[in-house]
């Protein structure tokens, strides 16, 4: 009996050593942090069809882990000693987390960046990958969401008023929006038809940009000169404008304290002219949700308008790089860091590149004959939420084209027409630059001028309290410097 | 003839006195130990990371590696010299004063209401209601309230202008912003913080009162000569209480109410720091503005309770 027991304990020793063994082979673990909320991705790993691919084909564990909340949560976490190997971040963060040594320097894994500049493409400006000399950021085809804002109307009602001139300057939108918002246009008896809607301050940049102005602090270049949106001779003309607005009751009141963006079914029931991304109107979803409201709402756009200068639809970063980045743990393990690439190089690959754009090839798209990509239909349900796994960005005009064929027009449309170029991501700041507090004024003094709360002959005054209280003209001066140095501007 | 102790009883060695209280109070004690322990581990301990306020904090290098700032009042200068820090500083100040002034009395005199109510049943639905909007959360109070007070589609703002007047922008103008925050912290904490003085109020010796009837009080006059002279040191306390909070002026609520619109009015010291310190990785910052706000708190507190001792109303 007792050598029976024994034999048992030996067998159990053997055995467990054998699981402890099997378990060296389990796959290596990799978190990486994102903000892109994918709200439709399943809540079980068994059910992700990305991850269990990546798992499939690298043996990699990829956990890609969304935080609310992002800057403050991703901070809690690094601080809290959590275990991570990469998350994603802007410029300005990963400079940050660099100067503490806290992440992995890229430059000498040359046959890494060169596989993804291989698949997804080499910009030549790549400034906003680096800190002090090095690279930390990894390369990525971003997305160019800043062209995406268009000038959405009702086609209906235009068809409704076809004597109604459909605005190409900013006056002609001033009198399109008072007609519909005082001629109740949905004929429902009530005065309620909301004139301009958008996206905060932002959204005016719709109205103001055709005047060379955006309501903000935008370093731009103008005839090889640095300067900034708040200095153009303009700015004024385009304050009085967006005060009419304002005064006549055009603007949408809950356009700049709305917490949550608007939404397009809500828009969809009164409003006359959205300055949105097309991606949140257009979109098949999005359309569905309107007319589910209101079957009789009909989204189109219109062109960039223009006054006394040239067309311009609102601002977007001239550093295409500058959107989010995804960056290493500067302690990952060699096997970590193995692994890490082999998902990289994974997505350079077109099986890998497909996944995280459009899913699996049969599954959820199809090759037509002359080598487009076509959709499994009720594919993009199941597929909604494969960009949180877009580490490595995407070719936008390709993945649009795929992803939201019916908005392919619009996007084609927007992506071609010009915008309010700025220069801000290139200027890098001394750590004791305190924007943040010069940009919340400068907001809550536009606002203050468009409401009336200040005169706008104050203006001047308002630009030498910047100078005086926010230090803007030392700041202005080392964005020259850095401008000019970068080759981007002669003075 | 009595012998007398070698030392008198309040007068014996600390070490001896310990030793007898515990032996003659264990049970006591020990009932003590894990509010203390409670209080060393989570209130105590963690303040060593107060150094991080005289340091330049780096996460990989940790509290006690990160190097010290010169000059060592860096981050309290930072905060001070910022010109947006004055206008933060006021509305933290102004909205406080404006909580406490207004929040005190309207508890007060809903317990007094409460404790009148001769129908008991009434007394107990309309105090239960009244506690309900304490357990909703800010965000929740914050719907409640764009449902209400939206200017395009807001209930007041619908009857507003059904009635013929124009929309008030409650929710986006510095003007009424202050108000808005004062008026749901009231309306949340009206119920709630009116317990303290109908437990209070239900421990005044009924004697009194039956007394004060036999020698013809009415109703005011037993509420002017009993109810409040017995919940007065109740009064002061949560007076004291709330000036300790006078720089807190409420973050949640904030925090969830502050769009761009309303900043210059709504911004308060924990909500830019919050922004500044936290969102963007500037803890000795952040930790720096916390103990100043700290001490001050408690210099408040300390004052107020010395002024209250002079109306034998203080805590301590």
């Amino acid at each position: 009996m007792k050598k029976l027991i024994s034999l048992l304990l030996v067998a159990v020793m053997v055995l467990s050593f054998g699981l402890v063994n099997a378990s060296a082979e389990e796959p290596v673990t990799i978190i990486c942090y994102t903000n892109d909320n994918a709200n439709n991705a399943p809540t079980d790993l068994k059910d992700d069809f990305v991850y269990q691919t990546i798992l499939a084909r690298t043996g990699v564990d990829f956990r890609v882990v969304y935080l609310d909340e992002y800057d403050t949560s991703l901070a809690a976490r690094l601080m809290g000693g959590d275990d991570w190997h990469m998350f994603l971040c802007d410029a300005d963060q990963m400079r940050t987390y660099a100067a503490q040594d806290m992440l992995l320097p890229l430059s000498s894994y040359t046959d890494m960046l060169n596989t993804i500049y291989g698949s997804y493409g080499e910009d030549t400006n790549i400034s906003a990958l680096y800190y002090d000399g090095e690279m930390y950021a990894i390369p990525a085809a971003k997305a160019i969401s800043d062209y995406y804002l268009m000038l959405l109307v009702r086609n209906d009602w235009n068809e409704k008023y076809p004597d109604l001139k459909v605005p190409t300057t900013v006056d002609e939108l001033y009198d399109y929006c008072h007609f519909l918002a005082n001629n109740d246009p949905d004929g429902n008896g009530i005065k309620d038809t909301i004139g301009f809607t958008g996206w905060g301050i932002n959204g005016l940049s719709a109205i103001t940009a055709p005047y060379d102005v955006v309501l903000g602090n935008y370093v731009i270049i103008r005839d090889g000169k640095v300067t900034n949106s708040l200095l153009q001779p303009r700015m004024v003309e385009a304050l009085e404008m967006c005060k009419k607005f304002f005064d006549e009751g055009l603007l949408d009141p809950d356009m700049f304290s709305s917490n949550s963006q608007v939404k397009a079914h809500v828009i969809a029931c009164n409003t006359a002219v959205a300055a949105m991304p097309w991606s949140n109107i257009l979109k098949a979803a999005y359309v569905a949700q309107y007319k589910e409201v209101n079957p009789e709402a009909d989204y189109t756009w219109i062109g960039a308008l223009s006054q006394g200068g040239d067309p311009c639809y609102g601002v977007a970063k001239y550093d295409k790089y500058a959107g989010d980045h995804a960056v290493i743990n500067a302690d990952v393990t060699d096997k970590e860091l193995e692994a890490i690439f082999k998902v990289l190089e994974y997505m350079c690959t077109e099986e890998g590149m497909m996944l995280v754009y459009a899913g699996v090839e049969n599954e959820h798209w199809t090759r037509n004959e002359d080598g487009s990509i076509a959709l499994v239909p009720g594919a993009d349900k199941l597929t909604n939420y494969t960009h949180m796994y877009q580490l490595l960005g995407r070719n936008d005009a390709f993945y649009l084209q795929v992803k939201f064929p019916e908005a392919s027009e619009a996007t084609a449309f927007g992506l071609a027409t010009p915008r309010y170029i700025y220069y801000n991501t290139s200027v890098v700041l001394p750590d004791d630059f305190n924007l943040a507090d010069m940009e919340n004024y400068v907001k809550t003094q536009m606002l203050a001028f468009i409401k009336g709360e200040r005169p706008i002959s104050e203006y001047e005054a308002f630009v030498q309290e910047l100078n005086d209280n926010y230090a803007f003209a030392d700041y202005m001066k080392l964005a020259t410097e850095q401008l000019v140095e970068q080759g981007l501007a002669n003075e | 003839m009595s012998t007398t102790p070698l030392y008198p009883a309040n007068k014996q060695p600390l070490g001896v006195r310990f030793r007898r209280a515990m032996t003659r109070w264990w049970p006591l004690y020990l009932m003590l130990l894990p509010g203390i322990i409670y209080f060393l581990v989570y209130k105590y301990a963690p303040m060593y990371g107060l150094v991080i306020a005289f340091k330049k904090f780096s996460i990989k290098k940790g509290i006690l590696g990160s190097p010290w700032v010169t000059p060592w009042y860096k981050y309290f200068e930072q905060f001070f010299s910022s010109p947006a820090n004055r206008n933060v500083i006021k509305n933290t100040i102004t909205l406080s004063l404006w909580k406490l002034a207004v929040g005190l009395f309207p508890s007060l005199i809903f317990a007094l209401a409460v404790s009148e109510c001769r129908n008991r049943f009434f007394a107990r639905i309309v105090q239960t209601i009244s506690y309900l909007p304490h357990f909703l959360s800010w965000v929740v109070v914050y719907g409640i309230c764009v449902a209400m007070l939206s200017q395009s589609n807001g209930v007041v703002n619908t009857f507003i202008k059904k009635m013929g007047g124009t929309a008030i922008p409650f929710m986006t103008s510095n003007k009424y912003f202050q108000a808005v925050l004062v008026g749901t912290d009231l309306w949340k904490a009206l119920g709630w913080g009116a317990i303290i003085y109908l437990a209070a109020i239900m421990g005044i010796d009924t004697s009194l009162y039956e007394a004060a009837t036999v020698d013809g009080c009415g109703r005011f006059r037993q509420i002017w000569y009993i109810t409040l002279p017995c919940i007065r040191k109740i009064f002061v306390v949560l007076l004291i209480l709330n000036v300790g909070k006078v720089l807190d002026a409420g973050f949640n609520q904030v925090y969830v109410f502050l769009s761009d619109e309303v900043r210059s009015s709504g911004e308060i010291i924990d909500t830019w720091v919050y922004t500044q310190g936290i969102g963007k990785m500037n803890y000795s910052l952040s930790t720096a503005v916390g103990l100043m706000k700290s001490v001050l708190s408690c210099v408040l507190v300390f004052g107020t309770n010395a002024l209250a001792r002079k109306w034998d109303s203080a805590i301590w």
